[in-house]
């Protein structure tokens, strides 16, 4: 069927409507007039003649009939009567302004809600980890009866490396706590930590400017080797690329800057792995880190599973492993194997769905409050459904009419609601514990929109059904005579009784689930925690091993520090 | 009045009006007559039944209309066979021959 006809036939359709019905006007009156010509000549009566061909062409339905005809029968008709009750509802919404903003400002609200809380759930819980294969990564603990989990030692690292057929490779990191950078202006406290060589490539992490760690930059007697954050990169060193190969005073020793990370790269390990996400220098461990006591717990292990390999599996493995150390070496090892993506959001998952649920049932609400709105005010309407369905309008085309006018609000309400919902979004990650740095990534993206826009459909959907279960009800006669209301009224009254107490029951379960929230809140707050807590400062301060070094003959314990600060007693 | 009228078969209209649209342009009320004048009567049309086909087949572009004056001095709307329509009439004829034989085939079976 030829495509460029039918398109240029839908655009008259659709926005050429009126020449196009009166040049057909104008056909049909040049037909009549061609048969009636035809009638006098055959002998009849003008007037008999004109009556003659008004049967002809019309047939037994009319000359409105075969107009009806042609215009149904137009390319998209259908989207034409679409158009008309878009426009009808447009028009409704418009003559009820606070109406259509108190449903829109509730529907905003409800549908912004679900689309902060959902993009949190999609960026912690859904989006993989921003790592290369990041399912197949594992973080490694070591279990402990007394203190749960704690990090591995030297030996227990070795042991993997050695013992294990699941995972092809494990890296660690140790962060150290902060490094003095001096030489190059204001001297600077920077978050450092130490890593295995192949730790970057471990987790599947590329530099954006020079390389990673190599062997033999742990090799002994290998030059001092130091890898930048990008923030640092650009802050400190003007983003100028010529740093790398360069030395900087690192803690007092030259040190050559081998790479710069992306700004995209994040460290997401555990929150209670105690490695900050955002470190602004990587250094290579000592060549022999591996060699030091087995009770020296610090190091924070990643693993890559082996293609192939499930976290049963490689929980198996490593426990395998434990074993043979535990009977060799007479020395008790549990390793705890995780998946480094569940781990990270270990803590948060729960109370992260108990909220979305929460914010869902918010919704629920918003939109039973809605729908009781549009069935009050299908009540206040009963008088035009009558007539229009006394006019010939099928119910079918009042329940699409219906529907159109809910989706219409629902989309008005939605387009609101991501609006609110950015506002929310930001508002929570600037509320986040630092620990949950993950909630940064959470953005409304094509993820969140594509939720959105179904549970909006959806709701829209079920809200407009809500009034509508009252056309079905609606018969032509009645509504139109003087009495309607005394008949028609316990009809409404039950559709929004059921709204009310679904909506009530709703806003009970919200509420106690809140009120219990906020008790346990402030009794987390209450807890004595046996000492005093107010007017108590405290701080730490980091120094180069050489400076320590130069200050530790002197006090340098409280008595200086309250010398030197008269507002403090101690 | 013909004794033998008869029902055109429903979805055949539209053959009809192409088919007496590929010798030369008309007008409704012709393409009418014509069909009353080839079946001699068998099958008759109001123009009504036509305005409605006739502007399906010029939306979907197999006909063009255009405004032109009738022997006898009037203004009527002429319909004009496009080359997309003479594509369309062909695949129509082959498939009602199909049809046609299809239908014979079940008659003549015992």
């Amino acid at each position: 069927m030829p495509l460029l006809p039918r398109l240029a036939s839908l655009w008259k359709t659709l926005f050429r409507q009126e020449a196009l019905d009166r040049e057909l006007d104008e056909e049909i009156r040049a037909a009549l007039e061609t048969l009636a010509d035809r009638y006098v000549a055959e002998g009849m009566s003008p007037q008999a003649a004109r009556r003659a061909a008004a049967g002809a062409v019309g047939g037994p339905g009319g000359i409105g009939r075969v107009k009806e005809g042609v215009r149904e029968g137009r390319v998209g008709a259908g989207l034409d009567s679409l158009l008309l009750d878009l426009r009808y509802a447009w028009r409704g919404l418009w003559k009820a302004p606070s109406l259509t903003a108190v449903i829109i400002a509730t529907l905003a609200l409800g549908i912004g809600a679900n689309t902060a809380i959902f993009s949190m759930v999609d960026a912690l819980l859904l989006e993989p980890l921003p790592y290369r294969d990041a399912v197949r990564l594992v973080f490694v603990w070591l279990g402990r009866t007394e203190t749960g989990r704690a990090p591995l030692s030297g030996p227990d690292l070795r042991d993997l490396r050695e013992g294990s057929r699941t995972c092809a490779e494990f890296g660690a990191i140790w962060a150290t706590g902060t490094v003095a950078l001096t030489g190059h202006g204001d001297p600077e406290q920077l978050r450092a930590a130490l890593v295995t060589a192949n730790f970057f490539q471990v987790l599947g992490a590329e530099s954006a400017l020079g390389r990673t760690f190599r062997a033999e930059d742990s090799a002994p007697g290998a030059t001092p080797t130091v890898l930048l954050g990008w923030d640092l990169f650009e802050r400190r060193f003007g983003a100028d690329p010529s740093i790398v190969g360069r030395q900087i005073l690192v803690n007092d020793e030259p040190t050559t800057v081998i790479g710069v990370m992306p700004p995209t790269f994040r460290l997401l390990l555990p929150p209670d792995s105690a490695v900050p996400d955002r470190l602004q220098v990587w250094q290579p461990f000592w060549h022999d880190f591996e060699g030091g006591p087995r009770g020296a717990l610090f190091l924070r292990v990643v693993g890559r599973m082996r293609p192939g390999v499930t976290i049963a599996q490689a929980r198996a493995d490593l426990d395998a492993i434990a074993g043979r150390i535990t009977r060799e070496r007479d020395r008790a090892r549990a390793f705890i194997t995780v998946a480094l993506q569940a781990d990270g959001v270990r803590e948060v998952r729960a109370p992260l769905l108990v909220l979305f649920v929460g914010v869902g049932l918010l919704l629920t609400i918003a939109c039973v409050n809605v729908a009781s709105l549009l069935v009050a005010r299908a009540a206040a309407r009963a008088r035009e459904t009558a007539l229009r369905l006394a006019l010939g309008a099928t119910r079918w085309r009042l329940l699409r009419h219906a529907l159109i006018e809910g989706l219409f609000l629902t989309g008005l309400g939605a387009a609101a609601g991501v609006f609110v919902g950015h506002l929310g979004l930001r508002a929570l990650i600037t509320l986040a514990p630092e620990s949950l740095s993950r909630i940064e990534a959470s953005r409304i993206d094509l993820t969140v929109l594509a939720f959105t826009l179904v549970i909006s459909v959806v709701w829209g959907l079920l809200l407009s059904l809500a009034p509508a279960t009252e056309l079905f009800k609606a018969r032509a006669d009645h509504s139109l005579q003087p009495h309607w209301r005394s008949t028609a009224a316990p009809v409404h009254y039950r559709t929004r009784a059921t709204l009310v107490i679904v909506q009530i029951a709703l806003s009970v379960v919200l509420l106690i689930g809140a009120g219990l929230l906020v008790r346990a809140f402030v009794e987390v707050h209450r807890v004595d925690p046996g000492f005093r807590t107010d007017r108590q400062l405290t701080f730490r301060v980091a120094l180069p091993p050489a400076a320590i070094r130069a200050l530790m003959p002197f006090s340098w314990g409280r008595a200086s520090y309250s010398d030197a600060s008269p507002s403090c007693l101690a | 009045m013909a004794k033998r009228q008869a029902d055109i078969p429903k979805g055949t209209l539209q053959l009809l009006v192409l088919k007496t649209l590929t010798l030369e342009p008309r007008h409704g009320v012709g393409v009418a007559d014509r069909i009353e004048q080839i079946t001699r009567g068998t099958f008759q049309v109001s123009p009504g039944s036509l305005f409605p086909v006739l502007h399906r087949l010029e939306q979907e572009g197999f006909i063009a209309g255009e405004w032109s004056v009738t022997p006898e001095g009037r203004r009527a709307r002429y319909y004009r066979m496009t080359a997309a329509g003479q594509r369309q009439l062909a695949a129509e004829k082959k498939h009602w021959a199909r049809v046609a034989l299809a239908i014979g085939q079940i008659l003549e079976a015992d």
